[in-house]
């Protein structure tokens, strides 16, 4: 019994270990590895360009894709309302355009393979060439 | 200057966007919007409640009103390259003087040549207070608006002219510099439902400094306004008429001078938010040399927490003016037509400059539930305290009666906040 209980805690943390996003770039990027607070200030707004100068433009899933809420709150710790509300705060001072949504993670990765600024966040899987991951993000529930 | 400043955004605009169609194809499109359907209702039958001085109707006692805060806006914005972005949003409301220019809210171009540093040319938000740039996006708020001892004085919505911001990253923190210069307008209705209205028109410099770090983010603003139009002429032109017979009216004349006068806002703003616990205060002090633009300070605070797609927050502020309240005495044993004048005339210069103090503060509770995806319903429920010498953020619903005593007012808002 207690050998049951401990096969199913293994299971469970591994689980909850491989529960990763994968943050990607183009790989003609020159970036490597981006730290957490990098791509919180790329997807937040705060940067338009990455560590090496280079512009970057942020790409989004739509507002209501499960996966959105989740890289959020695990990169901010803000629900999905919380997001949209800064985000607007800066779309209409006119601050940053909005980043470009789109419906679905095969156009996200499709779209990081045709933009060399691009960055996005996709979950776990097997990637095409022309994508690299640039950060794993543990998801944080 | 103000001249030319006030009307290149449009022109620049268009230049750009016409004369030029090789830049018209490389250029990415965004649309965005915002709207807000609210009603207030307000239980006070003398004084109308308003959002801030720009507007001329609102709720009173069984009279709920869905002018205060209802408003669509409709926002685009292009991108040639990471260096080039031009941006134009119209936001349509119930307004004093409804045209289509006073409805273009922002009209700029913006140049970054660094990540860091932006440079922006035509019509955008003065940026003076925490909340100016997106006062109007209800959703991006946690209030049904803008915290009214405080934002009610907030006229200045936008300014065409210039602005450069700069960033400088300090450790974890970040530091935001922005100085800005141009010319802006607006015309303050003078009643209730009233066509009539001052117009002003007046430049404006201010530097704005924010510092970001972690759950804190810290700012404080200058802004210095320069009146150019000229009002009060014809009290000013009747006191000087009867200096012979009433030397003492001279001395109300320089406070009914406004051209070339000056006043200034001296902000700080403090905000505090951890996900789940937010706070957020400022307080500005406005200093004036012009005796139609009230000396005063404004304050408000507000804490909140969120529950799941809950909020819940308190809020309170006050209004205070800094000035006396100006007494003109007629002098004694005039004959009695003269004497009549002159009392008219003395009533009419004591309700100019006392007609614009600000005095109240105020205590509420609001709710906010994110119902749907950019949708937010919000409930808000304040009490008002308007002392009898400080109304001028209302509106006297009988404009020949005056305000003798102090005043209540309970104010609801129920408003509906979505993002397009």
């Amino acid at each position: 019994m207690r050998n049951l209980l401990l096969m199913f805690t293994v299971l469970l943390l591994s689980g909850s270990l491989r529960a990763e996003i994968l943050v990607i770039v183009n790989t003609t990027n020159s970036i490597t590895a981006l730290e957490h607070k990098q791509i919180v200030d790329l997807f937040m707004g705060r940067v338009s360009a990455f560590p090496n100068r280079q512009p970057a433009r942020p790409l989004d899933l739509k507002a209501g894709t499960p996966l959105r809420a989740v890289f959020y709150k695990s990169l901010t710790g803000k629900s999905e309302a919380q997001v949209d509300a800064y985000w607007a705060t800066l779309i209409f001072a006119g601050r940053m355009s909005p980043p470009e949504q789109f419906s679905n993670e095969t156009a996200l990765i499709e779209k990081v393979t045709k933009d060399p600024s691009a960055i996005a966040y996709v979950t776990r899987q097997s990637l095409p060439n022309g994508v690299k991951i640039v950060m794993e993000l543990p998801v944080r529930e | 200057m103000s001249f030319i400043l006030r009307r290149y955004p449009t022109l620049l605009i268009c230049i750009l966007m016409f004369s030029s169609p090789h830049v018209w194809a490389e250029l990415e499109h965004r649309f965005s919007g915002f709207a807000t359907f609210g009603l207030a209702f307000n239980d006070n039958p003398l004084l109308a409640f308003r959002r801030d001085v720009t507007q001329n109707d609102g709720a009173y006692k069984d009279n709920a009103s869905w002018k205060n805060d209802s408003l669509v806006g409709l926002q685009w914005q292009g991108h040639w390259s990471p260096e080039w972005e031009a941006a134009v949003q119209l936001v349509a409301k119930d307004r004093f003087k409804n045209t289509l220019e006073n409805s273009i809210e922002w009209a700029f171009i913006r140049y970054r040549p660094v990540d860091g540093f932006d440079v922006r040319l035509g019509r955008m938000g003065a940026d003076v207070f925490m909340l100016s740039e997106y006062r109007q996006v209800g959703y991006a708020m946690p209030w049904a608006r803008p915290p009214h001892d405080y934002y009610g004085i907030a006229s200045l919505y936008n300014f065409d002219g210039i602005d450069m911001n700069k960033r400088f990253v300090l450790g974890d923190a970040m530091l935001n510099v922005k100085a800005f210069f141009g010319n802006s307008g607006e015309e303050y209705p003078v009643g209730f439902q009233t066509e009539l209205g001052t117009k002003f028109d007046f430049d404006l410099l201010g530097l704005t400094t924010s510092l970001d770090w972690n759950y804190w983010k810290l700012r404080y603003t200058y802004a210095q306004v320069t009146v150019n139009s000229d009002q009060g002429r014809e009290l000013r032109t009747a006191l000087q008429q009867l200096t012979n017979v009433w030397p003492a009216a001279v001395e109300a004349i320089p406070d009914l001078q406004t051209r070339n006068k000056k006043f200034d806002y001296s902000q700080v703003g403090f905000n505090y938010d951890n996900n789940t616990w937010w706070l957020q205060s400022e307080f500005v002090r406005l200093r004036s040399d012009v005796g139609l633009v009230s000396d005063g300070e404004h304050f408000y605070a507000s804490a909140g927490r969120r529950v799941g797609n809950l909020g819940f927050y308190v809020l309170g502020g006050y209004a205070e003016p800094q000035s006396e309240m100006v007494n003109l005495s007629v002098p004694m044993g005039l004959p009695a037509p003269l004497a009549a004048q002159l009392n008219l005339i003395a009533a009419a210069t004591e309700r100019s400059l006392n007609g614009v103090r600000i005095k109240q503060h105020s205590y509420g509770v609001g709710t906010r539930w994110d119902f749907a995806s950019k949708m937010a319903l919000k409930f808000q429920l304040e009490q008002f305290e308007i002392d009898k010498t400080g109304t001028n953020l209302w509106l006297r619903i009988d404009n020949t009666t005056e305000i003798t005593e102090n005043q209540q007012a309970t104010v609801v808002s129920v408003t509906l906040d979505v993002l397009f």
